[in-house]
This record gives C-alpha cells, structure tokens and sequence, in this order.
C-alpha cells in the first residue's frame, strides 16, 4: 500500500508518515499543492490522505484538480474545520471519506481500511467476520473451510454488514442492498431476510451474531447470538 | 400514557414571537366596543384599502352634496314645476270629462284618480258660460274657479291658508261644445317643494349624468393607488427575501417614491453591516476551529506514538475529552452567529437512524440500549447536519444519565418531532432554569460533559424555528424534545 499525505504542519506530518509506516503503509509527503501534484503525475498511490488549508491553496480545489484529470486514487480529506458546508463541498468535489482533526491514528487507519475496501476498488477482496469468510468477487461465502450457499437477497444483507465491519447498518441501507433498485418493496422483507441468514449461520456454526438494534438496523458481532434473542 | 406526563417546564426558551394571551374582555359593553376597535387599530391596515376607502368616501359625499346643493339652488324653480305640474293634472282633468245624459261628468281613469290622491288633490270644473258645476266637483274648487276670471285662474296660485300653504291650478278646455274651466287644489310644503326638485333634479339630470363619472372616478382611485403601491410592495417582498444564507442580497430602489428611499436605503445599510459582522465571526470561528485542531492534532498523533500502557490510555481519554470540549464550543460558536448551513428537505426517521447507528458503539460501552420508535414519516426544511449534532447531543446526554442495562428510547413523530427519553433520575425542578445554559452541569453530576450539548441542541431548534422541550416522563426519566411546530406543511 503507497500512501501520499499532503499535510502542510510540519510536525503533524512526520508523526503521521512514522506512524503510519509503523502499521506497514509506505508513505509519500507533500507540503503543498504544487508538490502534490507533481507527486501525483509521477507516482501512483493507492491513497491519498489531503490537508483542506495548504499554504498555496485549498486541498478541495486540488481534489477538484486531480478528479478532472481523471486521477480516481480514493481520497480522504484532513479539514480541521468542522465547518459543515467544507464537508459537504469536500464530498462533493470526489472526497471518499473525511476525518477531522484531531483524529485517533486507530480511527483513521479504520477509515483508511474502509475506502479501499470499498466495491470496485480493489480487484479482490476477502471479507472475514468470526470464522466467516466472504469473497466479495466470487461471492462464495464459508464459515470455517466449509463453503455455504446462501440465497440472493441473504448474500446481499450478509455482505452489507460485514463491509461495515461490526458497526450498525441502518435499515435503509440494508433494503438498498437487498432490493437493488428495480424490486417493489414490501414490509417484512427485511426482518424474515434477516432471522433466515441468522438461522442459516447458526446451524452452520458460525461464531458470529447479527445483533438488531431496535427501529434503527442491524450488525454484526464476533460472538453468535443468543437463543433467546 | 403522554396524557398523564407531567410538563415540568414551560421551557425558559420562547422563541420571542407572539405570545398571544387572550385578552380579558371589559365589564361594561362600551368598554368591549372600545377595546375591540382598540384591537382592530393594533393590526396593521393596508394602505391601500385605506387609500381606497378614504378617496371613495369623499368622492361620493362630493357627488350627494353636489346634489344637494345644486338641488337647493333650483329650489326656486321648484315653485315653478309644482305649479306646471298642477297645470298638467288639471288638463289630465278636462280631458276626463265626459258627456252624460245633458250634464257634464268627471269620469277618471285608474291612474288618474291614483295622481289625485297621491297628491291629496281636490278638483272641480264649471260651464264657462252658465257656471253649471261638473259632476263630481269638490265645492272649495267650484267657489275658485266661480271667483275668479279665466285669465285669473290661468296662472297657479300659492295661497296660505288656515290648513297651511296651497297651489291652485287651472285650465281651459271644451266638453261636447260647452267650453268649461277645470281646477287643482293641492296642498303643498316649501320644504316638499324643496324635496321634490331636488328629487326631480337627481333623477332627470344628475344621476343619468354623474353615476357613470362616479364610478370611473372611482376606478381611476383605485387603480391609481395600487400602482402606486406596487414599488413598495416590490421593496417589501425583496426586504423579505434577504437572508443569511444569500449575502449579497439588497433591496432596490427602482420606482420607489422619495419618501421611501430613506427607509430602504437604511434597511440596506444595516443588512450590509449586518453582513459585514457575519462575515468577520464565520472567518473567525473557521480560523479558531483551524488553529486550535492543527496543535490537538499534533498532540494525538504524539500521544498515539507513545508506548500502550496505563499512561497512553489516560492520555488518549484526556485528549478525547479535549477533542469533544472544543468541537462543542466550535459548534456553539457557529451556532450563536447564526451559522447553519445550507437548508433543505430532512427525513426526521432516517436523521434518527443514522445517529444512533453512529452512537452504537458509545451505548454498547456503557451497556445501555439505544431503541428507535418512528410512526408516519416526518421530516422538516432544515440543515442536516445541524439537526443530527442536536439529536447527538440529546443522546448522549440521554446514555449520560441512563443506568446499565437500560434503554434510551428515541421517538420519531407524530409531526415534525423527536423525543429523547431517559431512563435518569429525571430533572429536579429547581434545576429546569439551568439546564439550557452554557457549561452548567448539576453539582453532584460528574463525567466528561462540558454543559453545551443542551445548549447546542437548543440553538439547533431554534435557528429552525423549533424550540426544545423538556418535561419528566411518566415511568421517570427525562423527555427532551426537538419540535418544530410551524413546519407542520412538510
């Protein structure tokens, strides 16, 4: 993984190229645009981590830059601001996520992991939950070293919740995944969708639950749920 | 189950507008007349209606004093016409006449008789030769008519009389080949002599000519007062339109009267100072946001290099609480200045939904519940972002006081509405004045809260045209809630 961090704080950029060569990415620095982007037009990175206020511009009219170019590395821009129209506008110009300062180094490493798992980024990518595996290519799913067929719909809800990675998938998002955009949507769906793939991993002996949280979503958890529940 | 839930507050945050107690309505019925016109005046009146109204008013007491006066002025004649109107009744009279075995007979039609006694008319008639009275003749006439030579009689003659004044008219005809004089007696006022010319004037001359004048005359009022209204309606319109969130906005003076001009260049004064203000606290608290989370984090990324131990994690907990301090008091900044950002269409079951997601895993920490109830779906004309800092902050507060194993309940609707209840000790009464001030925290509460999130949520609200209601729920636990009663229409 090559990262490029353009971030101008000269302290705030060792700690994070040290860092961040310590969790095994190789990283690139650039202090501002006109090295920003000379790195870019001769490296290829996988990442791009970007600072919104540099000293000869903004990061987001860079981002603008290189989305024109057609440069569609994943970037995750730095704002230090928590102005909400510098988000948005950050999300807008092709930003794939934000994180803003201060920032835990575990968070955004998280984040990091995030975007590039993300669909069509990476030519193949194995998801793992418990003793699950999902092949996000192959769409093949074992729990254990046992493979397991699972029905369209319970493929598209168990894929959902394990790119979330333990955090809530809300019911919205979870119905996108399951319906695409073509199907009619009827209620219940979901739930019956939901307690099918639950019973499903159970019996097979999966060592994760799919926990609900009420009126709010779903995710999934390292240890199986309970009976009960 | 909301019935029996007693409202602890009628919450320190009125939004400053109407605060419409019914007024007491006065003893005596004078005095409500009065106080009703009183009311009437207290709203606003529309220039134009009034404008309106007022040059109708006069234009129409022109036209009736026109009236008036110019039948008062003819009032003289109206002697005149009494009397030729006298002189046509009585030949109206002779030609009745007719020829009956020898003698001469009045033998009136319907709507003769009903002219004679309208006017309560006597008459009579006499042979010019012989004097032989007319059948049917009223005797004071034919003592008249008898009196009096026919040139004498010709012209009508006011008399005043023991019964007050009367006309007498007469005329000349021949019945068969017997010539004959006819006579009117009719009782007469100068006042109704006055009356019926002007009566006479209003409906032959004045009214065929005036009433279609009056009415363009009227026309002509009101289309002139609109039209001239219609710059300051313009004014009014684009003064309504300016906002925070499209600076640069002003008011034009294109065909506005001079009187005008004064006040709406005064409005467009304050709004660029206004502006200006605005201007200097957003780059403010941008700048600040950048100069203090630049050094934090430096200090986080310090802190992450350090060794894991005991230390690290006090660090991080330390740091964590500083993070959450100043991103508060960023936002609390923004919020005091007015800032929101931009405003649109908000989907009040998915904003809760996406919260708690996020607050899952600060719930699972503290082993509570997060549980969302949504009905109908409900939304508001809001900044997301905004309202999902105010929803975050309710929660968290909410978890603050919720013991272990308990849930945090979020409501969704019915409405533009969300409800946050606890499952806390509730809020004693004496601490309700407080709860919505910056920075203040309970004595006895400990814990990493600075005391904003209240406040903030409470901005949120009202920067939305909400307010935040608290109130302690039945089952204990307090119920906060973000309504937005006058967006009711989304």
């Amino acid at each position: 993984m090559r990262i490029l961090a353009v971030e101008d704080e000269p302290e705030l950029a060792r700690l994070l190229l040290v860092n961040l060569s310590r969790m095994g990415f190789a990283t690139d620095h650039a202090a501002c645009v006109e090295d920003a982007h000379a790195l870019l037009d001769t490296c290829s990175y996988d990442l791009v981590l970007l600072d919104v206020r540099l000293p000869d511009g903004s990061g987001v009219d860079l981002l603008r830059q290189m989305r024109a170019r057609r440069q569609e590395v994943p970037v995750i821009l730095l704002p230090a601001a928590d102005s909400v129209d510098d988000r948005v506008a950050g999300l807008g110009a092709g930003a794939d996520d934000y994180v803003t300062k201060p920032f835990a180094l575990e968070e955004l490493v998280a984040r990091m992991r995030a975007v590039l798992r993300r669909p069509g980024r990476a030519l193949s990518l194995t998801l793992t939950a418990g003793n699950i595996c999902f092949n996000s290519v192959t769409r093949e799913v074992c729990v254990g070293d046992r493979h397991v067929a699972l029905a369209r719909r319970e493929l598209a809800a168990l894929e959902s919740l394990m790119r979330a990675d333990g955090r809530v998938v809300t019911r919205e998002a979870l119905e996108e995944a399951i319906y695409g955009l073509e199907e009619d949507r009827q209620s219940n769906v979901l739930e019956s969708t939901l307690s099918r793939l639950r019973r499903r991993l159970e019996a097979e002996g999966a060592k994760v639950g799919i926990r609900v949280m009420r009126g709010v979503g779903y995710r999934i958890t390292a240890e199986p749920t309970r009976a009960a529940a | 189950v909301l019935l029996h839930e007693t409202p602890l507050v009628d919450p320190p945050i009125r939004d400053g507008l109407a605060d419409a107690a019914p007024p007491k309505r006065p003893a005596g019925t004078w005095r409500g007349f009065w106080a009703a016109l009183h009311r009437r005046r207290q709203r606003p009146a529309s220039i134009e209606r009034v404008l309106v109204l007022r040059l109708g008013s006069i234009l129409v007491a022109a036209f009736l004093s026109f009236g008036v006066f110019y039948g008062l002025f003819i009032a003289g004649d109206a002697r005149e016409q009494a009397a030729e109107e006298a002189a046509d009744l009585a030949e109206a009279l002779e030609s009745s006449i007719v020829v009956q075995a020898g003698g001469l007979h009045f033998d009136l039609p319907a709507d003769l008789a009903a002219r004679i006694v309208a006017r309560h008319a006597l008459y009579g008639g006499v042979e010019t030769a012989g004097g032989a009275a007319v059948g049917g003749s009223d005797p004071a006439v034919l003592a008249r008519l008898r009196r009096g030579t026919a040139a004498q009689v010709q012209a009508a003659e006011l008399t005043r009389g023991p019964g007050g004044l009367t006309l007498f008219a007469a005329a000349e005809g021949i019945a068969g080949v017997r010539a004959l004089r006819v006579g009117v007696l009719q009782p007469v006022s100068n006042a109704g002599l006055a009356w019926t010319g002007v009566m006479r004037e209003y409906r032959e001359e004045i009214l065929p000519t005036f009433a279609p004048a009056l009415v363009l005359a009227f026309a002509v009022v009101w289309v002139t007062v609109r039209r001239s209204l219609q710059p300051l309606r313009r004014a009014s319109a684009e003064a309504a339109a300016v906002s925070a969130e499209r600076p640069g906005r002003r008011v034009s003076m294109d065909g506005v009267g001079a009187e005008i001009v004064p006040l709406i260049e005064a409005v467009n004064h304050a709004v660029a100072r206004l502006e200006a203000a605005l201007a200097v606290q957003t780059r403010f608290t941008a700048n600040a946001a950048h100069e203090m989370r630049t050094p934090l984090a430096i200090i986080r990324a310090r802190i992450d290099n350090l060794q894991d131990g005991p230390e690290k994690l006090a660090f991080q907990r330390d740091m964590d609480r500083v993070t959450r301090l100043v991103s508060q008091m960023l936002a609390s900044a923004r919020l005091q200045s007015g800032q929101v950002g931009r405003f649109e269409r908000v989907d009040l079951v998915a904003l809760a939904r996406s919260t708690l997601a996020d607050l899952a895993p600060l719930a699972d920490a503290g082993g509570k519940e997060l549980v969302l109830e949504s009905g109908a779906p409900a939304s508001v004309h809001g900044n997301a972002m905004s309202l999902e800092s105010a929803l975050r902050n309710l929660v968290e507060n909410a978890l603050r006081f919720t013991p272990a194993g308990e849930a945090v309940t979020v409501r969704v609707g019915p409405g533009p509405r969300i409800e946050v209840a606890d499952r806390g000790p509730g809020i004693p009464a004496d601490h309700l004045a407080h709860i919505f001030e910056p920075f203040w925290r309970a004595q006895d509460q400990r814990g990493d809260g600075a005391g904003l999130g209240l406040a903030i949520a409470r901005d949120v609200a009202l920067l939305h045209g909400g307010r935040l209601e608290v109130r302690n729920g039945v089952v204990g636990g307090a119920v906060f809630a973000l309504d937005f009663p006058r967006q009711g229409a989304f």
